[in-house]
């Protein structure tokens, strides 16, 4: 969502894209070069390698914002050698508590409310499991580009695949209060949005009072961990209308992804315009000068490496009109399995279908590389394919 | 390739001279019923016994587990050495033993201390050093005392010896319950050679060097050698933050902050730094995307596109278009890990995608893309120069005429690990290895001629124990200028170690 959500911000401000596998964005003015701004799953470049490492290395992540004075849910990070310390924390802290993976994906994959020994070591169990996307990194819609590796596997006595006794877990203390995701861009804070109802599919509303300390404290968390341009800080508060002053908080998540699909739930219109917000930012970072944001866009697009262009191209007819872009698609080089084209219309739309075409999702078949420079605008009744 | 001498059954000899012999030591083994059990194994060879080869293994092990008692590993090398320039006349293998073991012990202690003492003096004239030498000594005198006090261990460890020695004479035909002996070698090398700990081999098969010149040795190895796997890119620039004046807080995983006295933070984590970009480091991750983005900036790169692992026809179709030989590779890999190269018919690419199933990557996307014949080089970019270049070769060995694969496999590998970053990279006898042997008729018991290169794998990678040469002081300007323009074409890229294939690193690119 990150990605497609800035693809369009970027589509709307009338910048030359390259879209290359793994939502890696390349944006440049026309007739300039594009890659002057690049971003990664919407996370602009500002953002550096290792700081986005950090964010998801949670035993780091957790160290630094302790070293900071910022408060963490009481918590251990163990392989399965360390069994004894796992032991000593649980009968000191006592349950419940949450697993997560020590390394990885932000928000962490957690199984929480673990509430018995037996509940934990079949947690661990579980969180061990190493699934297809740890191993098809180059394919996967989960796993971030800029993940660190989780070859290491090997088969557990039932035939799964698992993690090697070194990988590390992170076991915290279950906290209670008010669950809160604050974003922060470019040293400045964004937007706060609430957790509102334990359901199945995540709810989230928008935070109208926050006080100025919880704001203070992402911005804190998000500067402990040098070299995050964006970050995304799950907060645990009491009441967080109140200063902190007197009510305990804990700093339960540090995502170098900003995750706007939380905000676009709690509101359509305010996701966008946070894209928007981390463009500006690169662009500023990158001294580039950006139009205003256009309602209708037109492109000329350029598919690579489609393995069946001849079959794509009746559904990408169908697909296209019915989100209402219009323009023509035609085959090209069969070897390079290229289709190239004319889409126009709104740059959210546009974004939507390259964004599919990328990822496989609606066509079936995925590009490798997706040009699409800005061309004026033309009369166009519908969408049509050669 | 030499063949093996076949047994000659005939004659029992007068006495044995050994040609040569070998001690390894296993990893903790399985207690699988019905298998054989061991964790030593002696390895000798003669050409004047009636065996040519003869193993025996034995579980040695001491009251806390299945391992082998590491303190008596050193007397197991030292009567290797000794036995592999000794006569042993018939009927005589028990005193010969003997005797060398008293020898042995009795020079033991003086000699190891001297040398461990010498060694750490070399690489530091500091004068810190001579008060840390002095419970450094405490303790390795400790240490002798309890391998020798070992008794049983060392009873059973002569056992073996003893068993290998006199089965090779020809004077005991069955074996004792403690150890096994055998003559098939290529079964006992394919059992074990995964699991091999320690080892040891006289004669020493030379030491490798490249056009006469020896491999280099670095001076602090000794203080690096004890860092964890990855830990020394961490450790080499957290050096060079302290060198420069800066803080340094070092933190778990080969990360450290180092901040000057403005309070600028910069933050590292191995070889990722704050020189670059997350998406960059994402571009450069996927193959087919960092190959998408050199063509248009106008960069030699190959031929080649992406296929679903299990699209075997078009995988197929696509090689026939673009003609053999191919390479295929993982698109998001690293290591060298499913890499395949030089795969020059339809046979091949079938075997090729077989062992690509296989491996940890192999449920991901292929790049299928034309072999660049030529030699495979590691070019360092940091910012807009050139700071390293180095000529990768494939895991290989260099036959001695004497030693037999696993021989110079194993050698190797024990050289690998006095480097710290080499140490858990090591050559594997794996499945790549195997293709390897098989495309040229050898197997780990065979013995390659002397000065024929064989190789191990199927990427240059030192991951998968490749070697690397320096070549920067000879590399073409031209070279330096492309990777320079390769290294600025994805953005965000501070630095990076890119990859090319060259025909002639000191000749003009075209």
């Amino acid at each position: 969502m990150d990605g497609y959500l800035v693809h369009s911000a970027v589509l709307a401000r009338r910048l030359d894209v390259l879209l290359l596998p793994r939502q890696v964005l390349l944006a440049g003015p026309t007739g300039d070069e594009v890659g002057v701004l690049s971003f990664v799953h919407g996370v602009p470049e500002a953002s550096t390698v290792v700081g986005v490492t950090y964010a998801q290395d949670k035993r780091l992540r957790r160290k630094l914002l302790n070293l900071a004075g910022l408060s963490t849910p009481p918590g251990i990070t163990f392989s399965s050698r360390g069994e004894m310390s796992l032991q000593r924390f649980i009968s000191r802290h006592g349950f419940p508590v949450v697993l997560k993976e020590a390394i990885g994906e932000n928000p962490s994959p957690k199984i929480d409310k673990i509430s018995s020994d037996q509940e934990l070591l079949s947690a661990i169990s579980r969180m061990k499991r190493r699934s297809e996307d740890h191993l098809s990194p180059a394919r996967s819609l989960v796993t971030s580009a800029y993940a660190e590796n989780s070859l290491n596997v090997h088969e557990d006595e039932q035939g799964h695949r698992v993690a090697a006794p070194g990988a590390r877990l992170l076991v915290e203390k279950h906290v209670s209060g008010r669950y809160i995701r604050c974003l922060v861009c470019g040293g400045r804070f964004l937007a706060a949005i609430e957790k509102t109802a334990a359901t199945p599919e995540e709810t989230w509303m928008l935070v109208e009072r926050l006080h100025d300390d919880f704001k203070d404290v992402a911005l804190r968390a998000t500067m402990e961990i040098p070299g995050l341009a964006v970050a995304s800080v799950d907060l645990v508060v009491g009441d967080p209308t109140l200063c902190r002053e007197g009510q305990a908080y804990f700093v339960v998540e540090l995502c170098e992804r900003p995750r706007l699909e939380s905000y676009l739930i709690a509101s359509p219109a305010l996701a966008p315009s946070l894209a928007d917000r981390f463009l500006c930012h690169q662009a500023e970072q990158s001294s580039v000068r950006l139009q205003t944001p256009a309602d209708v866009v037109a492109t000329f697009m350029r598919a690579e490496s489609l393995t069946e262009p001849q079959l794509l191209l009746p559904v990408l007819r169908d697909t296209c009109n019915a989100l209402g872009i219009v323009g023509f698609a035609r085959p090209g080089d069969q070897t390079s399995g290229i289709v190239e084209g004319h889409l126009q219309g709104k740059p959210s739309t546009i974004a939507r279908v390259i964004e599919a075409l990328m990822s496989g999702t609606h066509f079936g078949q995925r590009a490798m590389a997706i040009e699409a420079a800005q061309t004026p605008l033309e009369s166009y009744a519908d969408f049509t394919v050669a | 390739m030499q063949p093996l001498k076949p047994c000659d059954d005939s004659v029992a000899a007068t006495s044995i001279r050994l040609s040569t012999i070998r001690a390894m030591t296993f990893r903790p083994p399985e207690l699988t019923a019905g298998e054989p059990q061991a964790n030593f194994a002696i390895h000798v060879q003669s050409v004047d016994s009636r065996f040519s080869h003869v193993i025996a293994e034995a579980l040695i092990t001491h009251d806390k587990g299945l391992r082998f008692p590491a303190q008596i590993w050193p007397v197991a090398e030292e009567l290797c050495r000794h036995l592999g320039k000794t006569q042993i006349p018939a009927g005589s293998v028990h005193s010969v033993l003997s005797d060398a073991l008293i020898e042995i012990c009795e020079t033991f202690e003086q000699d190891e201390q001297d040398e461990l003492i010498r060694s750490l003096r070399d690489v530091s004239t500091d004068r810190s050093w001579t008060r840390l030498l002095s419970p450094f000594r405490w303790a390795l005198g400790k240490r002798m005392r309890r391998r020798l006090s070992n008794d049983e261990a060392l009873h059973k460890l002569l056992g073996v010896f003893a068993a290998a020695l006199t089965r090779l004479e020809g004077t005991v035909e069955t074996d004792s319950d403690d150890v096994t002996t055998t003559t098939d070698v290529e079964d006992f090398y394919e059992r074990w050679i995964g699991e091999v700990d320690r080892s040891v081999c006289f004669p020493e098969p030379p030491l490798p060097c490249l056009e006469g010149k020896p491999a280099n040795v670095y001076g602090d190895a000794a203080f690096v050698r004890n860092h964890p796997k990855d830990a020394t890119k961490g450790h080499l620039v957290e050096r060079e933050a302290l060198a420069y004046g800066l803080a340094v807080l070092r933190l778990p995983n080969g990360s450290f902050i180092a901040t000057d006295r403005a309070g600028t933070r910069l933050n590292f984590k191995w070889s990722r730094s704050p020189a670059s970009s997350g998406v960059s480091l994402a571009l450069c991750n996927h193959k087919e995307a960092t190959r998408a983005r050199l063509a248009r900036c106008g960069l030699p790169v190959a031929s080649g596109r992406i296929f679903s692992s299990d699209d075997g026809d078009r995988i197929a179709a696509h090689a026939e278009r673009i003609g053999y030989p191919v390479v295929c590779k993982p698109a998001a890999g690293v290591r060298g890990i499913g890499v395949i190269t030089n795969i020059r018919n339809r046979a091949e690419l079938d075997r090729a995608l077989q062992l690509y199933g296989k491996s940890p990557l192999g449920s991901d996307d292929l790049l299928l893309e034309t072999h660049v014949p030529g030699d495979d080089y590691r070019i360092v970019v940091v910012g807009d120069k050139v700071v390293s270049a180095v000529c990768r070769r494939t895991a290989s060995i260099v036959g001695t005429g004497d030693h037999n694969v696993a021989d110079l496999i194993l050698h190797k590998n024990r050289l690998r690990a006095h480097n710290p970053h080499l140490r858990l990279r090591l050559i594997q006898f794996d499945d790549a290895a195997r293709y390897q042997l098989d495309s040229v008729d050898l197997t780990l018991a065979s013995v390659p001629e002397k000065g024929q290169w064989v190789y191990l794998a199927n990427s240059n990678n030192i991951s998968r124990g490749g070697d690397s040469i320096e070549v920067l002081d000879d590399l073409h300007p031209s070279i330096e200028r492309v990777a320079v323009r390769a290294a600025q074409a994805i953005p965000g890229l501070g630095f990076c170690g890119l990859d090319l294939i060259l025909q002639d690193h000191t000749a003009m690119s075209r």
